[in-house]
């Protein structure tokens, strides 16, 4: 059932990532976290049993759920300096291109390295890492870098399924992906909040 | 009764109650200092052994507490460790009523403190790298505190040290493989790479350098350095169990040059920046990675020689930082409200004001370049003098380094002393605060004139130093 639905999550994964990527909306951004957790807990659940894989998905729509909940109370709505000009995107969509052509080669090496992952994790890995990166590297503003942060984070999870199984990890990488939801959150409101105790 | 519980768990529950507490900052304060100190007192005081009479009662004791199928162990070759975290988290609370840093500083420094106590007894090892993370996230609010908008210096400090994470693992991942049977050429390149590129994103090697000096510029001065010295030293330490725990990365002698580059690297460019630097604050941050260098020189040396001494050094070399960066610390600190920045344009004429904060800035700074007299210069020199000893070339380029930091110290003290335009305000400072740093001051040229009398301290300890024994 997993290894069927395996492809399918890992083109999910670059669909999302590539959509955050591109998006000026909050909205769509958070929206596409949601949906590459679900692509993310297929790719993991080939590892993972499934419960301790449910663990990765709750904790992932929690932090989209902070981050959009955060993204609310400071955002009236999109300014125009948050739009991205038709070349932007373009750039953007030009690099996701790449990193997804860069996934079906690396991806490969990737399973020379670790023999315990299958081929989709390989992609579903590097995508995330690649476009996570490019993301952080294109961006100032603490939401994107934690969106950023939050994507590179799910690639690595994939690939660090595969090679350990410990529940203090699964745990562990759980509240990291909560915790920084929650600093994102803290960063988008710290100016408006008051150190009054 | 188990160890676990006083030294990792009690820390966490009491800073969850000094959050509620967060708005009387006295009293968290001197909760938290007292709570330190009996922490350190029960550290060196409570016998390591399976059971623990307390007058008619009898506990039983573990020192091996089982989380989720993995361990964290607090044994007796820990407890020096721990007598010195807890007592420098004391010495950071102590002074908090003096200079008012954020209400969040006290509560989650407290968390933050008791994450690394975690990370130093997690088993295996490995994990003690997403401990970290769990700090630095901790550590956002006191270093980008509410109120104020966060700068980019805390942006680059998430990243790194997030990113810094999963490179580790999947390092000691990689490494753990090569011990059970030795790779491909491939295999050994990309172990190498994931822990160097891990390491390097942690510790703010050049060119993942760049959050400290703006985090020192943008944040309060004092949980900055609370933060340059606990981060850095957690992570120096899980670098020296990976050496410990694979001997095969600690035998292969591209490790050691690999470790004598990257310090160099850092002493030299954190020397340049510091020479014509024009913040005092920024100057604080190249000082730190000039000392990052310098402790990764120790270990270079340690690796090839295997001598006692550098392991010492090393060891030896965290007391004279934590002192000059308290120092340094306060001593800004306490400038706050009272200057209008740290840059040396606006500090002209600060000597004839406030004399002892200005000296007590300027001894910090000479420390952490390694001015004879000074506590740096005896671990700064053994250092310099082993490097020498495999190459002259390196030791000059590592004076040199120091020496940058050297003109920068030299240039705030002529922009202290020198005429004002506009005279600076006088404003009243702590006599507590006085004192402070008149004994810190004093201290630097205690431990500066008399090295020996640390190093016995310090290798007084028992067990202090199994990490690569």
């Amino acid at each position: 059932m997993m290894e069927t639905l395996s492809l399918p999550a890992a083109i999910l994964v670059f669909i999302t990532g590539t959509i955050i990527l591109v998006s000026w909306d909050w909205r769509i951004s958070i929206g596409s976290l949601v949906v590459q957790y679900v692509g993310v807990f297929f790719l993991v659940a080939l590892s993972w049993p499934m419960e301790l894989a449910t663990v990765k998905l709750i904790a992932g729509w929690m932090a989209s759920a902070g981050l959009a909940l955060a993204m609310r109370n400071t955002s009236a709505g999109i300014s125009a300096s948050d739009r991205l000009l038709i070349s932007d995107i373009l750039f953007r969509v030009i690099a996701a291109i790449l990193t997804g052509l860069f996934a079906i080669t690396g991806g490969s090496k990737i399973i020379e390295l670790f023999p315990e992952i299958s081929r989709e994790q390989g992609y579903g890995a590097i995508v995330l890492i690649v476009l996570g990166l490019i993301h952080l590297g294109l961006t100032l503003k603490s939401s994107r870098v934690v969106i950023g942060l939050l994507t590179v984070l799910s690639g690595f999870g994939i690939l660090y399924a595969a090679v350990e199984s410990s529940i203090l990890i699964a745990g562990l990488l759980a509240v990291i992906t909560m915790s920084l939801s929650i600093v994102g959150a803290y960063l988008l409101n710290a100016t408006t909040l008051e150190d009054t105790g | 009764m188990n160890s676990s519980y006083i030294w990792i768990f009690a820390p966490l529950v009491l800073s969850g109650i000094l959050l509620l507490l967060r708005r009387w900052i006295t009293i968290v304060a001197i909760i938290a200092t007292t709570a330190s100190v009996l922490l350190a007192v029960l550290a060196a005081w409570l016998p390591s052994q399976e059971q623990i009479s307390l007058w008619r009662w009898v506990f039983p004791f573990s020192e091996t507490f089982l989380v989720l199928g993995r361990r964290l162990v607090l044994s007796s070759t820990d407890r020096p460790a721990i007598i010195i975290i807890y007592l420098t988290a004391a010495l950071w609370f102590g002074a908090v009523p003096l200079l008012r840093p954020s209400r969040l500083f006290v509560p989650l420094s407290m968390a933050i403190i008791a994450l690394f106590t975690a990370a130093i007894a997690v088993e295996p090892f490995l994990f003690a790298a997403l401990l970290i993370e769990l700090a630095v996230l901790l550590s956002i609010p006191i270093l980008a505190p509410p109120g104020r908008a966060p700068g980019r210096g805390i942006l680059r400090y998430l990243t790194f040290q997030t990113l810094g994470m999963p490179f580790i693992l999947i390092a000691g991942f990689l490494l753990a493989g090569l011990e059970i049977s030795p790779g491909e050429p491939i295999y050994i390149a990309v172990a190498i790479a994931s822990l160097a590129i891990g390491f390097a994103l942690l510790l703010a090697v050049f060119p993942f350098h760049t959050w400290i000096p703006m985090l020192a510029e943008e944040s309060h001065p004092y949980p900055a350095a609370f933060i340059f010295l606990l981060l850095p030293t957690g992570i120096l330490l899980l670098g020296l169990n990976f050496l410990d725990t694979f001997t095969w990365l600690y035998e292969n002698p591209n490790s050691e040059l690999l470790l004598q580059v990257v310090g160099t690297v850092m002493v030299v460019t954190a020397g340049i920046w510091a020479a014509t630097e024009k913040n005092i604050a920024r100057m604080m941050g190249f000082a730190v990675l000039l000392d990052i260098g310098f402790s990764l020189l120790a270990i270079s040396l340690l690796i090839r020689s295997e001598n006692e001494t550098y392991r010492i050094l090393f060891f030896t070399g965290l007391v004279p930082r934590g002192l000059s960066l308290g120092v340094l610390a306060l001593a800004l600190s306490s400038l706050i409200g009272k200057i209008r920045s740290f840059d040396l344009d606006d500090v002209r004429g600060l000597a004839k004001i406030y004399p002892v904060n200005s000296i007590a800035i300027v001894v910090a700074i000479f420390c952490f370049a390694g001015l004879p007299l000074l506590a740096g210069f005896p671990i700064k020199l053994g250092v310099i003098e082993g490097v020498s000893g495999q190459s002259l070339a390196i030791a000059i380029w590592v004076i040199l380094g120091a020496f940058g930091l050297l003109i920068g110290g030299i240039r705030a003290s002529l922009a202290m002393v020198s005429d004002e335009e506009e005279t600076l305000e006088s404003l009243p400072v702590s006599r507590f605060l006085v004192i402070f740093l008149v004994i810190g001051v004093v201290l630097l040229f205690l431990i500066g004139l008399l090295p020996n009398l640390l190093m016995r301290i310090i290798t007084g300890f028992p067990g202090a130093f199994t990490l690569l024994g």
